[in-house]
């Protein structure tokens, strides 16, 4: 579940350059977790989607045990895809325009005025979007109820799946589930701050 | 190698010319500045030479090459933003290194020469610091630093000390001179301040609305503006200036004004006669306006502004606007509410057509030598 990173990176990939799709982009945030999940069911489907068949495939994508849990993962990004695209473009918003020409007036190409300008400007954003995501991926329930119910055999079992299942037969096993949950999030956020705000600039801040 | 030619080049946003034809020849080493009121196109204009403006029109060259088609990174050009644009997230010293960075300079060789552009500037002991710790005045020698350290030919700078507080502005503005001096390279410079234009310039080149006015030494600028707006826009107080009907009695020839006929010095009198001019504007500066018992106009005394070393008059002459009159602090000024009469030197008359607002002038000198 190293999700949030890989989120990021592609909502970010996709922002550059690209002000055409924003709408196409942001989406996602308006649609809801079930509308997602039975679309992608269709997208999935070995007879009928559209994935296998531009894989030239014929694999049922949600109980094959190898790809089930890519493909839950796959419905996942989608579905923070909107997000992220919008923060993101928020973010390259407070980029300040006249710091990139300065750039461009000293010489530096596109790539280097991306790396050396652009990405250290958002790297706030991108540690916000990080934690955010990674919380969110620990806690993604719809879409897998909706697409696999957890199976096959387990495959796709996450935790607050799993808790939801315990905490119908199991209620105590359930809590103490919330609770270890709440504390791997807790501790992951703490140890992300931790390692990456030093990586990051804030605006007008002092350290660094 | 550092001159910068400008010929017919246009700008439009919407079908809007934010600069209309613009020819401009700017001599290596040369200080030129660029002034007009504020969305004139001076920015625009600025941007075209750096490259970060697509030209609509014309060409433009710096150096022997015509560099409309040539990226801006390539055009041997470094430039001062007035936000200064540093790098936030970089200490002074990568600040500065940057260009030499981008241009795949050798580190030694970028580390000797950002030592000495921090030397140059006096910023040796900020090195480590972050824009965000600096002030006002050290971010923008960190700006000309950045800007210096590629040793380049031309340097363009947009309103680079409006940031600062007006002591500074002093301070700075004798210092960029001096760095011009020692640089040897040709500067463009952006300013609305005539202030800036008149003490730093070799020539001003005066916008108005994307048009160019008139380009010449600061001096010719004040003593001969080509037309009204440059006449009104340079000098503070402003130049008086009033309209009126071109009367011939003989072989003089004067303006009736409000309170009173002007009489034109002969030369320009000769002009007026042979294009037939009806209406004219003329224009006195406040400084040139003296107040004898002989004079052309009659005048009211409005109020009398002493700003310590000089004082002004404020006349009123039967209607707007006002004439002011500057005054030496040890001449006897008048009482509100005098009547007086105004009077003027024969050359320091300016005289311009009503209809154009073109100088009415007997020889127009070429200015176009730089210094
Ligand atoms: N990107 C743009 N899109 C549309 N119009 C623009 C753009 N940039 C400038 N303009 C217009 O062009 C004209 C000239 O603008 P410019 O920035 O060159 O003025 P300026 O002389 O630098 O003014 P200031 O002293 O306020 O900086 C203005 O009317 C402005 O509104
Ligand atoms: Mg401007």
């Amino acid at each position: 579940m190293i999700l949030g990173l890989g989120l990021a990176l592609l909502a970010h990939q996709r922002v550059r350059g690209i002000g055409f799709f924003r709408t196409v982009f942001s989406s996602t945030v308006a649609t809801s977790v079930a509308v997602a999940s039975v679309m992608w069911i269709t997208l999935l489907n070995p007879q009928i989607g559209l994935i296998n068949y531009y894989l030239g495939t014929n694999i049922d994508l949600l109980t094959d045990p190898t790809w089930a849990l890519v493909a839950v993962s796959a419905t996942t990004v989608w579905l923070s895809l909107g997000v992220t695209f919008i923060v993101m473009s928020a973010g390259l918003q407070g980029v300040p325009e006249d710091m990139l020409e300065a750039a461009t007036v000293d010489g530096a190409g596109p790539w280097m005025r991306f790396r050396k300008v652009t990405l250290p400007l958002l790297s706030p954003t991108l540690l916000f979007s990080l934690v955010v995501l990674t919380i969110n991926a620990f806690q993604s329930f719809g879409q897998i109820d909706l697409l696999t119910q957890g199976g096959p055999n387990g495959k796709t079992d996450v935790i607050v799946y799993n808790l939801v299942q315990t905490s119908r037969q199991v209620p105590g096993r359930a809590a103490a589930q919330a609770v270890v949950l709440f504390l791997i999030i807790f501790t992951l956020t703490l140890v992300q701050l931790r390692f990456l705000e030093r990586r990051v600039h804030y605006e007008g801040g002092v350290g660094g | 190698m550092g001159q910068v030619v400008l010929s017919g080049v246009t700008k439009r946003f919407d079908g809007l010319a934010a600069v209309d034809d613009l020819t401009l020849d700017v001599a290596d080493r040369e200080f030129l500045v660029l002034l007009g009121p504020s969305g004139c196109g001076k920015s625009t204009a600025l941007r075209m030479i750096a490259g970060l403006e697509e030209i609509d029109e014309g060409t433009i060259w710096i150096g022997d090459r015509v560099v409309n088609d040539v990226e801006a990174r390539d055009r041997d050009i470094a430039m001062v933003f007035q936000t200064y644009a540093l790098y936030p997230h970089m200490t002074v010293a990568a600040n500065i290194e940057f260009p030499l960075k981008a241009r795949k300079v050798a580190p030694d060789e970028r580390a000797r020469l950002v030592t000495e552009a921090a030397e140059t500037l006096g910023l040796s002991d900020l090195l480590d610091r972050r824009p965000a710790q600096l002030s006002g005045g050290q971010r923008q020698r960190v700006a000309l630093a950045r800007a210096i350290v590629r040793r380049p030919a031309v340097f363009l700078m947009d309103e680079p000390l409006s940031n600062l507080d007006a002591k500074l502005r002093v301070q700075t503005r004798a210092e960029l001179v001096d760095l011009h001096r020692r640089l040897e390279a040709t500067v463009i410079y952006v300013t609305h301040d005539q202030v800036e234009a008149m003490t730093m310039g070799s020539r001003i080149a005066i916008l108005d609305q994307g048009v160019l006015q008139q380009v010449a030494p600061p001096q010719e600028v004040y003593e001969r503006p080509a037309n009204l707006f440059v006449a009104r826009f340079i000098g503070n107080p402003p130049m008086n200036t009033m309209a009126g009907e071109v009367v011939q009695e003989g072989a003089d020839v004067g303006v009736r004004l409000r309170g009173g006929t002007i009489p034109l010095p002969s030369g320009i009198a000769g002009v007026v006669r042979e294009r037939d001019l009806a209406e004219l504007i003329v224009g006195v500066r406040p400084e040139h306006v003296t107040m004898s018992a002989d004079g052309f106009i009659e005048a009211t005394v409005v109020v009398v502004e002493s700003l310590g070393h000089e004082r002004h008059v404020i006349c009123d002459v039967a209607g707007p606007p006002f004439v002011i009159v500057r005054q030496s602090i040890d001449e006897q000024p008048p009482a509100e509410g005098d009547i007086v009469r105004l009077s003027t030197e024969a050359d320091s008359l300016h005289v311009f057509e009503a209809e154009t607002g073109e100088r009415v002038d007997t020889d127009v000198p070429s200015g176009a030598a730089p210094t």
